[in-house]
């Protein structure tokens, strides 16, 4: 059986309606597979005033199995990897159910952000410095919020998405890229080619 | 809880499967193709499927022998997984479901479930498994996943998002609702990819376990996937169950068996043998360990890499090995160098017997001849040990070629005309005595290797309480060695004439009856002697399974109480009436020769096995 594509298009609906939720959500080419999904730092957290883009994709059995999450803007936190962006979270695992949706893992993705679980660890590292030393911990995902989610503070990004464009990408899409990129058109171009 | 527990009727279970065998004691039957009784059992199945358990019941008390496993085919399996399904739920008085999930969380051990409840209380127990429990409260249809209560005709299905009639929507016993088609797909995704075990309903942090019938009835247009799922429901009775594991044979015949003990050699009635610790070939009374680590020394021969060890070394210049064949240490390579033995660095060739020329390591020689005598210590004997377990191997090989020369013999005697006796029973009983015997001498030699070898149980034991065991060992190995050489010569010498076939026959049956009596003992010495010495470290041995012997022994007794008693001969004897005895040949003749050749098959048996230990040791 194919994806059900009705579902996802009513998800993505009422996820662009329910603005006030603070997740966003991309949908890369037209497939409705591959989309990157935006949300916010949530406040009083070193993640405060960042935007953190993850990219999605969704499997054939979607949703009856979960979606694949990866996170492409660094962030420094106990289950997320800094290497690669993987994310260790139940949900987005055996804990899946098929009445979850991107909205609610993407919220759940920002509940995460609140609250790590360093006993169920993504990236070790982070982990033993978060036990070992919380304000550390806070000051070096604060350092990481600033240099890899603020995306606003990205220089020269209009020249970047007229570069894009020329190379026959939507405008929406490669300013998404870009800004999931932080500015690195490379990056932007693996995003928009799927890789 | 004992008494109505999963033991009692398994025992029930067990004691039907040796009496739907009971042909073994049938005189009936001239001679028997499957003559281990109870355990080759092929017609147990269709026997059991008419009501086994009232014949358990009227039978059972009969057969006092405890069987340490059994073995379920198909049929039965279904039978006994529904049995424990029952025993639990009308204990809980819950669903089948409730019971399966609860048995597959606590593999299957009925007396654990009833137990942790106990202890634990219902709900974290349930929770665990996956299940509502009944104190707690339906829980709130999660957000959007539809109205569960309500009279709406309509429901808006979570998964899917859509709006249906609700005769199209199932409610699980948590009380979601989802439309028939999520529900479906959702089933599918989660039996095809192995998880029918615990299908979960869709709601999100639900986790409830989806009810049997109404999955059943959800999937009732796709046969193959019911199948599957039932399949896997039934095989989890093995697949989750500690205590039962499937045949290992190749092709799988479908039977599984249940052990009672760990360590326990299993028949199954496809006729594979083997270990249930290890589902390897059966090696009592050799542990496991030891048998793995046996068959990796026989397999690379790392024994005899000490060989190489203890008698060459490798030359400095070239690496070959090198033998040493004389008396002097300087050895010389092919390759045309020269190097000293001890220390195995490269020397010049002038040497004298004790020194070689402008080379000097007598610091280091007394450490390397101690190793290389070590070495060749180990290595002699290993050989011993290996040599005899071969020959017990090989002597084991030539038991189709053994039983079916008997079986031709006896073919040969029903069709002649004085035919004096049409029971074979016992040397069939015979023969399984003989091959039970030589696989234990066999594994025997593995575990006296292992055990008094100081490496593997080298903390366990001082140097002479070990030279006790192995003596102890020793002398009731050598006991049953002696009897089992003189029935194999035995069974294998030519039968006597007809009239004389009732002493050989006793002769057979008084030999089988102390080949049991010396395997009890020796099995003695190991369980009760030299086991509970290492019994921190969970040595474990299958027990002896002699239990056709037990019948062979009890009629020799009754044989030598009969004869003490004074009475004439044993074709009066009632214990033989299943014999048919033609006694005018029998008795007309003078019984001397018969003695005779009693005697002298007698004394050429002990001196085979006299030679043959001799050659051996
Ligand atoms: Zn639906
Ligand atoms: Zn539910
Ligand atoms: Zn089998
Ligand atoms: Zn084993
Ligand atoms: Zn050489
Ligand atoms: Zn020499
Ligand atoms: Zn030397």
């Amino acid at each position: 059986m194919p994806m059900d594509v009705g579902r996802v298009q009513k998800e993505i609906r009422d996820i662009e309606r329910d603005r006030a939720s603070g997740v966003t959500i991309e949908v890369q080419g037209n497939s409705l597979q591959k989309m990157i999904g935006c949300l916010k730092g949530p406040s009083d957290t070193p993640f405060e005033g960042g935007t953190f883009y993850v990219n999605i994709e969704l499997d054939d059995q979607y949703p009856f199995v979960p979606p694949k999450m990866r996170f492409i803007t660094k962030v420094w936190h106990p289950n997320i990897s800094s290497a690669n962006g993987a994310i260790c979270l139940d949900i987005l695992k055996d804990q899946w159910s098929p009445a979850l949706t991107l909205k609610t893992a993407l919220l759940s993705l920002q509940a995460l952000l609140s609250s790590p679980q360093p006993d169920d660890p993504q990236d070790a590292v982070v982990a033993r410095q978060y036990l070992g030393s919380l304000p550390e911990y806070r000051q070096t995902a604060k350092q990481w919020t600033d240099t890899y989610a603020h995306t606003q503070q990205v220089v020269g990004l209009e020249a970047k998405v007229q570069q894009i464009v020329e190379m026959g990408f939507e405008r929406e899409q490669a300013v998404v890229a870009l800004r999931a990129a932080a500015g690195d058109e490379n990056q932007a171009m693996e995003i928009l080619l799927g890789a | 809880m004992g008494e109505g527990g999963d033991d009692d009727w398994f025992e029930d279970y067990d004691t039907d499967m040796s009496n739907a065998s009971g042909g073994a004691s049938d005189p009936g039957s001239p001679h028997q193709e499957h003559s281990d009784g109870g355990d080759s059992a092929s017609s147990s199945g269709d026997d059991a499927d008419d009501g086994y358990q009232e014949r358990a019941a009227a039978e059972g008390s009969t057969d006092q022998r405890k069987r340490l496993y059994t073995v379920i085919d198909r049929a039965n399996l279904r039978r006994m997984q529904d049995e424990a399904l029952t025993q639990v739920q009308s204990i809980l008085g819950c669903s089948s479901t409730t019971a399966r999930a609860l048995l597959i969380f606590f593999s299957w051990d009925a007396e654990t479930v009833l137990g942790t409840l106990a202890e634990r209380g219902q709900e974290e127990v349930y929770k665990r498994a996956g299940l509502l429990s009944q104190a707690e409260e339906v829980p709130q249809a999660c957000g959007d996943a539809g109205a569960a209560a309500g009279s709406s005709d309509e429901v808006t299905c979570g998964v899917c998002m859509c709006e249906g009639p609700r005769q199209e929507a199932t409610t699980m016993e948590c009380g979601h609702t989802f439309c028939n088609t999520c529900w479906r797909e959702h089933l599918r995704i989660s039996i095809s990819e192995g998880l029918s075990r615990r299908l979960k309903c869709m709601a999100a942090g639900c986790g409830v376990v989806c009810e049997e019938p109404k999955v059943k009835k959800l999937l009732k247009d796709n046969p193959p996937l019911v199948a599957k799922y039932e399949q896997t429901l039934l095989e989890s009775y093995v697949d989750d169950n500690k205590r039962v594991r499937w045949c290992p044979s190749v092709p799988h015949c479908g039977n599984a068996i249940r052990s009672k003990e760990l360590h326990c050699e299993v028949d199954c009635t496809c006729g594979q043998a083997f270990c249930f610790a290890c589902c390897g070939v059966q090696h009592s009374p050799a542990t496991c360990e030891m048998q793995s680590e046996w068959q990796k020394c026989v397999k690379d021969g790392s024994e005899t890499s000490s060989w190489l060890n203890a008698n060459t070394k490798p030359c400095p210049k070239c690496s070959k090995p090198v033998e040493k064949n004389g008396g002097c240490n300087l050895v010389l390579c092919r390759c045309g160098q020269a190097f000293c033995w001890l220390c195995g660095q490269g020397t010049g060739r002038q040497h004298t017997w004790t020194n070689i020329e402008g080379h000097s390591c007598g610091a280091y020689k007394e450490e390397a001849e101690a190793r290389a005598d070590e070495a060749q210590r180990s290595l002699k004997r290993y050989l011993h040990y290996l040599t005899r377990y071969e020959a017990n191997l090989m002597a084991s090989r030539l038991e189709p070629a053994l039983r079916q020369e008997c079986e031709s013999r006896v073919d040969t005697q029903m069709q002649s005309v004085v035919t004096s006796m049409s029971d074979f029973t016992w040397l069939n009983e015979a023969l399984d005595q003989l091959f039970l015997a030589r696989k234990c001498m066999t594994y025997s030699y593995i575990f006296a290797y292992y055990m008094f070898g100081q490496t593997m149980f080298k903390e366990d034991f001082t140097p002479e309480t070990n030279a006790i065991n192995q003596a102890l060992f020793e002398d009731k190995q050598g006991q049953l060695e002696m009897e089992v050489e003189r029935l194999s010569h035995l069974l294998e010498s030519p039968w006597p004439l007809s009239h004389q076939m009732m002493e050989r026959r006793m002769a057979v049956i008084n030999l089988a009856a102390n080949i049991d009596v010396r395997l009890r003992k020796l099995y003695e010495v190991i369980e009760c002697d030299i086991v509970p010495q290492v019994a921190s470290r969970g040595v474990g041995i299958a027990p002896y399974k002699g239990k056709h012997a037990e019948a062979a022994g009890d009629s020799a007794q009754e044989i030598y109480r009969q004869a003490a008693a004074g009475e004439p001969g044993p074709s009066n004897s009632s214990l033989l009436s299943s014999d048919v005895v033609d006694l005018t040949a029998a008795d007309s003749d003078d019984d001397r020769p018969g003695a005779r050749a009693k005697g002298k098959g007698r004394a050429e048996a002990a001196n085979t096995g006299r030679s043959k230990r001799k050659a051996g040791s």
